[in-house]
């Protein structure tokens, strides 16, 4: 893959690439099909090869192997990456002296640097749990936990806590493998920053109709852990009590940025970025989960966790430092993009993109055809009603068939997009 | 490389199925059964100076240069065949999840029973040994061609020229 010899990296070092996820591997194929040919080092926490945090809850779940859970087998590692250091997080970025620290204490010298560490997760007000000590979903060692804690004993009770996109996909691998869900948020509702109220309440039905108990506006005030078993009884705001054999925290994630406390570096609810994926700092560049970028439906920077936006970025930053290396200015930059997700529950598929949100000139429309309901959300922007949001909730007919309504869901991302851009 | 790309002319197309009953030949599908149609024909009507006009427009995937549906591809179910350019599914690889659904503008994607994806492969396995496409083999009016991509935005600039005098 590697192009005729357009970019050296400097005598200061070769490109170094913190994190071995979809917007490190999109940016290392990017520097190398932008003609590339120096040396690149990635640098990552985890094992040799690429995973995707998307398949671990379809791997937990026992709908997927373990080696379908990485998915570049095509790739030709060995031409894109010349020293790639495993098992090693990161501990810090010294961007004054061009440098990356690693927990051994040796410290690399870089040309440019990419940080595309991702995130991890957090649970903002749990309770503490100890000596039970809840799970999670991001990395292939998360999963295995949650495999191994879901395998096996029928009919567990499991709490999920958080009621977002990972919330939802935790919940599907809890009754793939026969468990008892309930599903804890503090909102009146699941999906809060994604799902229409109207859309969101069908859900709920859908999801008790199919055996999952719901706790909304709930919170959790403690934990008791169980002695010698597993698990702990999780007292509500409510006055409950109930006793789970699992619970998993799904309550949200923040950047993988502990190691970057050189001020040089400027983070806020990421690291901020220009729309070639640019830091603050020279030759420091940022993409995927770790980066705040252009929401175009808000017109806000801020990090939207997507695989999509990952890849992009990455491809933006890897072609931007290739183009750097060879004395050029960039020239594609990242356009921003919108929130959207699909997510399946079993039979039921919930897919939304935009804004939603009901306020001042937005104009909700909802429909129902084919067993599916279509919420969708109108703004006037330049003088036109114009698609601003979507939802579209749909249940597999006995064929296992969704309706002609998901079809559709492409076509509105585009014109939202195109509203915007 | 000079690549060959499946060209489609609206103005010659007749909305006669033909593209669409060899494609569900070549590729075995059985809509009736389990199937699921990989190439569409669309009716469109409009109106061009007070005269009814229909077209007719025969779609399937694009196999775009910038796919957004690689992109969106969480499982490495999606690639792009080097030889022949077409962008290809493995549904072995698929977990259904939409998430291409959700990228492509062209509502190509489409589900199986099985919740894998299915789309058209440009005939990638015909193509890598000569062949045109099954659709473009059958077209009876040259709406559907399969033409080095050099040459087709030749004639494409050539017809657009000619619009304008
Ligand atoms: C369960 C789950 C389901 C999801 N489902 C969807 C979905 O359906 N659709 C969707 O669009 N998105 C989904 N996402 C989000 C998606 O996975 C992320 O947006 C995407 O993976 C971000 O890519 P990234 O490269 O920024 O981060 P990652 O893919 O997480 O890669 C980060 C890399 O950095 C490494 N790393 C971390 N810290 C350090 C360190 N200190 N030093 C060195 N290396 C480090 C990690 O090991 C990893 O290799 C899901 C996420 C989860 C957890």
């Amino acid at each position: 893959m590697r192009g005729e010899n357009v970019g050296r990296a400097s005598a200061t070092g070769p490109v170094v690439v913190l994190g071995f996820g979809a917007a490190a591997v999109s940016a290392l194929c990017a520097l190398r099909e932008a003609g590339f040919a120096g040396p690149v080092t990635v640098v990552t926490d985890a094992g040799p090869e690429p995973y995707s945090p998307v398949l671990t809850s379809y791997y937990a779940g026992g709908r997927i192997g373990y080696g379908q859970c990485f998915p570049w087998k095509d790739l030709d590692f060995e031409a894109l990456i010349d020293d790639l250091v495993t098992a090693s997080p990161v501990e810090a970025v010294d961007a004054g002296a061009r440098e990356v620290v690693l927990p051994d204490g040796r410290r690399i010298g870089y040309a440019k640097l990419l940080i595309a560490t991702g995130a991890h997760p957090v649970a903002p007000g749990f309770p503490a749990t100890a000596p039970y000590r809840p799970l999670v979903l991001r990395t292939m060692a998360d999963a295995d936990r949650l495999r191994e804690a879901l395998e096996g004993v029928q009919r567990k009770s499991v709490l999920v806590a958080g009621t977002s996109m990972v919330g939802l996909k935790v919940l599907e691998a809890c009754l793939d493998r026969g468990g008892r869900a309930t599903m804890l948020g503090r909102s009146a509702h699941i999906l809060r920053s994604s799902a229409h109220p109207l859309v969101a309440e069908r859900l709920e039905r859908l999801l008790v109709e199919r055996g999952v108990a719901l706790r909304l506006s709930q919170a959790a005030v403690s934990a008791a852990a169980h002695d010698g078993t597993r698990g702990c009884t999780v007292r509500f705001d409510n006055g409950d009590a109930e006793a789970f054999d699992e619970v998993v925290l799904a309550q949200g994630a923040r950047p993988n940025l502990a190691f970057v406390r050189d001020s040089a570096v400027e983070v806020r609810e990421g690291v901020v970025v220009d729309r070639f994926m640019r830091t603050s700092a020279p030759d420091v560049f940022a993409a995927g989960d770790v980066a705040q970028a252009l929401d175009l439906s808000s017109g806000r920077e801020r990090v939207i966790g997507l695989w999509q936006n990952a890849v992009q970025q990455g491809r933006c930053a890897g072609a931007a430092i290739a183009a750097e290396l060879a004395g050029r200015a960039p020239t594609r930059p990242y356009p921003g993009s919108i929130p959207s997700n699909t997510i399946h529950v079993q039979d039921i598929l919930f897919s939304s993109a935009g804004a939603l949100a009901e306020g001042e000139g937005t104009r909700i429309e909802a429909s129902e055809a084919g067993g599916a309901l279509t919420v969708r959300a109108y703004a006037y922007r330049r003088g036109k009603k114009q698609l601003v949001g979507f939802n579209v909730l749909a249940v597999a007919t006995d064929g296992g068939l969704y309706g002609d309504a998901v079809d559709e869901i492409g076509a509105y991302r585009r014109e939202i997009l195109n509203a915007y851009l | 490389m000079i690549r060959k790309s499946l060209c489609f002319d609206a103005k010659k197309c007749v909305g006669c199925y033909a593209c669409a009953v060899a494609c569900m030949d070549q590729n075995d599908i059985d809509v009736v059964g389990d199937g699921v149609a990989y190439r569409f024909v669309a009716h469109v009507e409009g109106e061009d100076g007070g005269d009814v006009r229909i077209a007719h427009v025969s779609m399937a995937c694009m196999h775009c240069e910038a796919a957004e549906c690689l992109d969106a591809c969480p499982a490495g179910a999606l690639h792009r065949d080097e030889a022949s350019g077409a962008v290809v599914v493995r549904r072995e690889l698929c977990i259904g999840c939409h998430a291409c659904a959700m990228a492509c503008p062209f509502g190509i994607p489409r589900f199986g029973r099985d919740g894998t994806m299915q789309k058209c492969d440009a005939c990638y396995a015909r193509t890598r040994f000569g062949y045109g496409p099954a659709c473009a083999e059958i077209c009876p009016t040259g709406a559907l061609t399969f033409e080095e991509v050099n040459d087709a935005a030749d004639a494409k600039l050539k017809r657009f020229g000619r619009s304008l005098v």
